[in-house]
């Protein structure tokens, strides 16, 4: 019987696609992924994070991500993640271990899953790009009126496009969380619906995510002596 | 007082100071190791290289350190010690109120000395506080939701526990109520840095100001929208203050976004000492300046007026300290035990 070989350009792929569940940001492009070895059908990661006193939910998000990423491809028997270097260490890797859940890892101090936490950051990163997006096109000479009149159908306009050619990565990724949230996908809905409190409150909603995203890479060079970018 | 390169005068409160003891011989267990660590790399990422501590003097420093790095180094006329029970983590503490009274002791008109309730201590931590007011004078009190107790992963301010200390507080004259989020609370599937409580509390008990430390980082964005509906809601600048320096356009985003939220009457300026030392921070603060395009985009000022009101004047207004008339006003000045702060 002869055994599918990993391909290990598909396991950096693979990789690539889990985000911090808070930042929304690749976690290989954070710098949280300190090693990743493929050996026959065995994946080994291992994941290290800005500080010691990270939140256990996040951390224990993305181990089960990267788990959930790595697991369908092709020839992988096994993915093992080990968390380092945190307070949480030893109950999160027992639990992803024996592959059990986030109340796996902490009885009873849990009131149900992750999905809700999940689904709250799932949001604040859509609304973020919604902020960077509604710039672009302000920058763009879009006015008010006219980038709320636009539908999901114009997301692949030529014209908009043009517009937010600084800005398509932002542009895919809101699509991406539009999907993943489950939002109506009629191409007459609006493409940026409006929220309480507008574009300020989408504006310090960016802001903040700028700054911990910055301090969170800021402290991981600091923890694990890596030289700035 | 702070001067400027032009000869202005500006009253310093630095609204978030610590002394603690995070010797080896303190840490109770790698988690008191961790915590110190964490504070560790966060004082080498921000410091200034030349201002980066040795690792051993961070763990535990003097209290002549403290006063010189503060008041005479430092420019800071009033310090405001907050303290962090962590009694999981620290043998005897990490930075507890009789700790912190020592010093308060040593220079009694330059520190304000707050004190702590937990809500679980149930009624004897209510006759704890009595207590404290009596002995202490507490004006205020620093509270640290996630903190552990034996297996319970912090509280909520909403509490019906929480909320008997805050009426405690209500009936003692304390009046202002910082609090502190953490990354751990039950139940742990939640945001852990959710400051909706504070929003009840602050609802339910408008005599008392609650002082949001760290501005609700990394929660910025809950935190201004609670604190443009509640006027009690006070911003504390510790830890996005020494940002001015080493990553200024984050800061300058972060400090647009609460001038435009909040305004500038209800910001204090922190050092969270000994984290960071409050002179470069006040250095690179009155040199900054907001860039144009976000003054443009926000619409907000950062001026000397609002400088001086960031700097001391709020605070002064939350703690009764009389700012206006200088220097002066400010009683023993000179009167540091050892003689290390000098009216200069």
């Amino acid at each position: 019987m002869t055994r599918a070989t990993v391909d290990a350009e598909a396991v950096r792929r693979a990789l690539a696609t889990v985000r911090d569940p808070e930042l929304d940001e690749p976690l290989v492009e954070l710098g949280f992924i300190q090693e990743a070895a493929v050996e026959d059908g065995r994946i080994r990661i291992r994941l290290r994070l800005p500080t010691f006193w990270c939140a256990p939910n996040f951390a224990f998000l993305m181990a089960s991500d990267v788990v959930g990423a790595l697991r369908p491809l092709p020839g992988v028997e096994r993915v093992e993640v080990e968390l380092v270097d945190h307070a949480f260490s030893e109950e999160i890797n027992r639990a992803l271990a024996a592959g059990g859940g986030f109340d796996a890892a902490f009885p009873g101090e849990t009131e149900g899953s992750l999905e809700e936490l999940r689904r709250l950051f799932l949001r604040k990163a859509l609304l973020r790009r919604r902020g960077a997006l509604l710039r672009a096109l302000a920058a763009a000479g879009f006015d008010e009126q006219e980038a709320a009149s636009l539908r999901l159908a114009d997301a692949s306009d030529p014209a908009l496009l043009h517009a937010l050619a600084g800005a398509r990565g932002e542009l895919a990724r809101y699509l991406e969380l539009r999907a993943r949230l489950g939002l109506p996908d009629d191409p007459a809905q609006p493409l940026f619906p409006a929220v309480e409190g507008g574009p300020s409150r989408l504006r310090v909603l960016e802001s903040s995510l700028a700054f911990n995203t910055e301090w969170c890479a800021a402290l991981l060079r600091t923890r694990y002596g890596v030289p700035h970018a | 007082m702070y001067r400027t390169a032009e000869g202005e005068e500006i009253f310093v409160v630095d609204g978030h100071v610590h002394f603690w003891d995070a010797s080896p011989a303190n840490q109770a267990n790698r988690y008191g190791k961790g915590f110190i660590d964490c504070f560790y790399d966060y004082h080498r990422n921000l410091s200034p290289a030349e201002r980066i501590w040795p690792r051993e003097k961070f763990l535990e420093y003097d209290a002549e350190t403290m006063a010189r790095d503060l008041f005479a180094e430092g420019c800071v006329d009033v310090a405001i010690l907050q303290p962090t029970r962590l009694r999981d983590f620290f043998v005897r503490g990490f930075n507890t109120v009789e700790r912190n009274a020592v010093i308060k002791e040593l220079y009694p008109d330059r520190f304000i000395l707050n004190g702590s309730f937990d809500p679980r201590d149930g009624e004897a931590g209510l006759e704890a506080l009595e207590a404290a007011k009596e002995r202490y004078g507490i004006r205020g009190v620093k509270l640290y939701t996630a903190e552990w107790r034996g297996s319970s992963r912090g509280y909520k301010l909403t509490d019906a526990w929480a909320y008997r200390y805050l009426e405690k507080c209500r009936e003692l004259g304390i009046r202002n109520i910082h609090v502190h989020k953490g990354p751990t609370i039950w139940p742990l599937d939640r945001d852990a840095f959710d400051v909706a409580d504070v929003d009840h509390a602050a609802s339910d008990f408008p005599e008392l100001n609650f002082i949001v430390e760290h501005v609700g980082l990394p929660r910025l964005e809950d935190f201004c929208w609670i604190a443009t509906q509640e006027p009690n809601v006070y911003g504390g600048l510790a830890v996005a203050m020494p940002f001015v320096r080493a990553r200024p356009l984050y800061f300058a985003r972060v400090m647009a976004e609460l001038l435009f939220w909040l305004g500038p009457d209800r910001l204090l300026f922190a050092s969270d000492y000994a984290i960071w030392e409050p002179r470069w921070i006040l250095d690179a603060f009155m040199a900054f300046q907001l860039p144009e395009a976000i003054v443009e985009e926000t619409g907000v000022t950062l001026d000397l007026a609002v400088k001086r009101k960031i700097l001391g004047q709020n605070a002064a207004r939350l703690y009764d300290l009389d700012f206006a008339a200088g220097r002066s006003a400010l009683p023993g000045r000179r009167r540091g035990a050892d003689g290390a702060e000098g009216e200069a």
